[in-house]
């Protein structure tokens, strides 16, 4: 196990944010189960329920000794040549999933991929390109066609139609 | 039985063979598209075929297609089908070190002789254990799942805490959607995505494809961390077969599990691999490229294959979806699944098996001629793979059951998988608890209806007591430094004899 400072600071951390989000869903779990009247329908949740909120509790408690001790634990990024910032990843991720079923699967992946390629200093333009092009093409129709996958077509579907 | 030998390796039954052997390993090397996908695909492609093509067709298919999920496990560290998830653990670290040929070696071998003892186990104790099998009653089922659950004492050994925690939100999850009894809506929130509770496959595809997709891109570079690829397949090969008790134990271990209804590859893989670390000498090595961590799961993973058959032919029970579509096929080439399927089915019933048996040595083989070719995945820079992961899981996530909110779902599990990988959180833990929750939940509350809500019904019969014993035991030593206890015993006793 690394230790040391997390880029974000010692006091925030997305262990804390991950654990804060699961005491949050067990509490609400919690609470949701005292509206339900039949045991077989409340009885495991609440007991989890319980258990969940307690074992986040004892988890924030051990966190805190180590905060206190100003050590996180975290395991060190292990940066190569082009390393990605996971916020931007997931920025870049997230929009092309949210957008993809919009604007369409074959132009958005198009973009992801040059996206990703530029960002991550890739120097071979003429691959970046030609797997740009031809990787979601193929995929397309790997998917699409033979497995009758109905990815979304966007736009495009006017074309298909 | 002879005659059904020489149907399925007639030129026409080879053929056959090797067709359904290709389309099953691309459809496993795709994320989110199992076995269950890929039988249900072909099944009416084989309409025309005759009975004996059909079926070899597609039980070299599925064969196949199981294997197939091992290879991206390997290499990406994406696990192509669910029961692939641990290979991911020892594997695709072995890969990391630039051994995919080994770690390819390691996963081919020992799915072939796991697949190989299953389809002996299918084709010899076939009706007997299916007869066995039908006997297991809710409580039976429950204290199997909860020793299944006891294994989170081994897999979260060294993070107890988060590990415990996360086996908790994992059966917490599962209970999310329509109580199975009353049908009443639990936790979905007024949100029409989750009444059918959270799907699996997209989730998995998440926590272990699209987490990947974020480490490999934070860690730029290759995979293989020393830029090239050493090690061959033969490596690996050579030590599964020196290792040949693991894949027995585990095979034997895959092929009760699948002949179980309900459990299949999924809870297979796991049991067999932190059953194998549970044993082992130096179980810390398990999780940094052990090579036992790839024999014990593809072992038990194939062998469990067959198993999830022997109920299925035997008896005309399916305890899995697969298992389910086969019998679908049977029936539609006009033939009885039940005891006699065996004796009335003749040679068509033994050309399946046969199909079943040569499609272990067919993946085998396209592992041995093409791991040199495929672990150059390994030197694909991180600026052309990542993107490719990410598409991946997007087709992934949309083609299980063509509904945009599944994509969603593994973009979120992804986040939470990247986030559990950092803080070192015993993912596997997480896994168990969903994949055992409703089973634990399910026959909770049958057995007790069934016992008019006796609590004595859980220690009734000897199987639910012999699964108590061994879930005590797992856990009195996955949580208690018992082996410290007994050394300092064993060591003051032996002063006390010399002082005495």
């Amino acid at each position: 196990m690394q230790t040391g400072k997390h880029p974000l600071g010692t006091y925030f951390n997305l262990d804390i944010v991950f654990s804060t989000l699961c005491m949050l869903f067990f509490v609400v779990m919690l609470i949701e189960t005292f509206r339900m009247d039949v045991p077989s329908t409340y009885l495991l949740p609440r007991a989890l329920s319980i258990l969940g909120i307690i074992l986040v509790a004892a988890i924030w408690l051990t966190n805190l000794k180590k905060i206190m001790a100003r050590v996180v634990e975290f395991e060190e990024e292990k940066k190569g040549f082009g390393g990605l910032n996971f916020y931007l990843n997931v920025l870049i991720t997230g929009a092309y999933f949210f957008i993809a079923n919009f604007l369409g699967y074959i132009p958005t992946t198009f973009i992801c991929i040059l996206a990703f390629v530029y960002i991550m200093r890739y120097q071979n333009k003429a691959i970046a390109f030609a797997t740009a092009i031809f990787l979601p093409l193929i995929l397309y129709y790997l998917f699409a066609s033979l497995l009758k996958v109905s990815l979304p077509q966007g736009f495009l579907e006017a074309l298909f139609i | 039985m002879l005659e059904g030998l020489l149907l399925a390796l007639s030129p026409q039954g080879i053929l056959y063979m090797i067709m359904g052997g290709i389309i099953g390993l691309v459809i496993g090397i795709l994320p989110g598209l199992g076995p269950v996908f890929g039988v249900a695909l072909l099944l009416p492609s084989t309409f025309w075929m005759p009975a004996h093509l059909g079926l070899i067709f597609l039980g070299s298919l599925y064969g196949c297609c199981v294997y197939g999920g091992s290879i991206t496990a390997v290499l990406l560290g994406i696990p192509g089908t669910p029961g692939s998830i641990t290979t991911v653990f020892d594997g695709h670290e072995i890969a990391k070190k630039g051994e995919a040929g080994v770690a390819l070696g390691l996963s081919a071998t020992s799915s072939m002789l796991g697949g190989v003892i299953g389809v002996i186990s299918l084709a010899v104790f076939g009706p007997m254990l299916a007869e066995i099998a039908v006997k297991l009653a809710p409580a039976d089922y429950f204290a199997l799942a909860v020793f299944g659950l006891s294994m989170v004492a081994v897999a979260a050994k060294g993070d107890t805490l988060k590990g415990l925690m996360l086996a908790t939100l994992g059966v917490a999850l599962s209970t999310i959607g329509q109580d199975l009894f009353t049908g009443e809506h639990r936790f979905a929130f007024g949100i029409e995505y989750l009444i059918g509770g959270i799907p699996f496959i997209p989730a998995m595809i998440g926590l272990f494809a699209l987490s990947q997709a974020f480490i490999i891109a934070e860690e730029g570079g290759k995979i293989s961390r020393i830029g090239k690829v050493t090690g061959a397949f033969w490596e690996g090969a050579i030590y599964t077969f020196r290792h040949w008790g693991t894949v027995v134990k585990n095979a034997v271990l895959g092929v009760i599990l699948g002949i179980i209804p309900g459990v299949g590859i999924n809870v297979t893989g796991f049991m067999a691999y932190l059953g194998q670390k549970r044993i082992d000498k130096d179980p810390d090595s398990f999780g940094k490229g052990n090579p036992l961590g790839v024999i014990a799961p593809e072992s038990g993973n194939n062998a469990c294959v067959s198993g999830e058959l022997i109920p299925a032919f035997g008896l005309g029970i399916p305890g899995a979806s697969t298992a389910a579509i086969f019998i679908g096929a049977i029936t539609m080439y006009g033939l009885r699944p039940g005891y006699a399927f065996f004796s009335e089915a003749g040679p068509i019933a033994w050309a399946l098996i046969t199909g079943l048996l040569f499609s272990q040595f067919l993946f085998f083989l396209i592992g041995a001629f093409g791991a040199n070719y495929v672990s150059k995945v390994t030197l694909v820079p991180a600026a052309l793979l990542v993107p490719a992961i990410i598409t991946l899981s997007f087709i992934g996530g949309i083609s299980y059951r063509h509904f945009f909110g599944d994509a969603i779902l593994v973009f979120v599990s992804g986040v939470v998988g990247y986030v559990l990988h950092r803080y070192r959180y015993p993912v596997a833990c997480l896994v168990l608890g969903i994949i055992l929750g409703k089973l634990v939940e399910r026959n909770f509350f049958r057995a007790l209806q069934i016992s008019d809500n006796a609590f004595d019904v859980f220690i009734h019969s000897p199987i639910t007591i012999i699964f108590w014993t061994i879930t005590i035991l797992v856990l009195a030593f996955g949580l208690l430094p018992i082996k410290e206890w007994f050394k300092k015993f064993t060591k003051s006793n032996t002063n006390n004899a010399q002082g005495g």
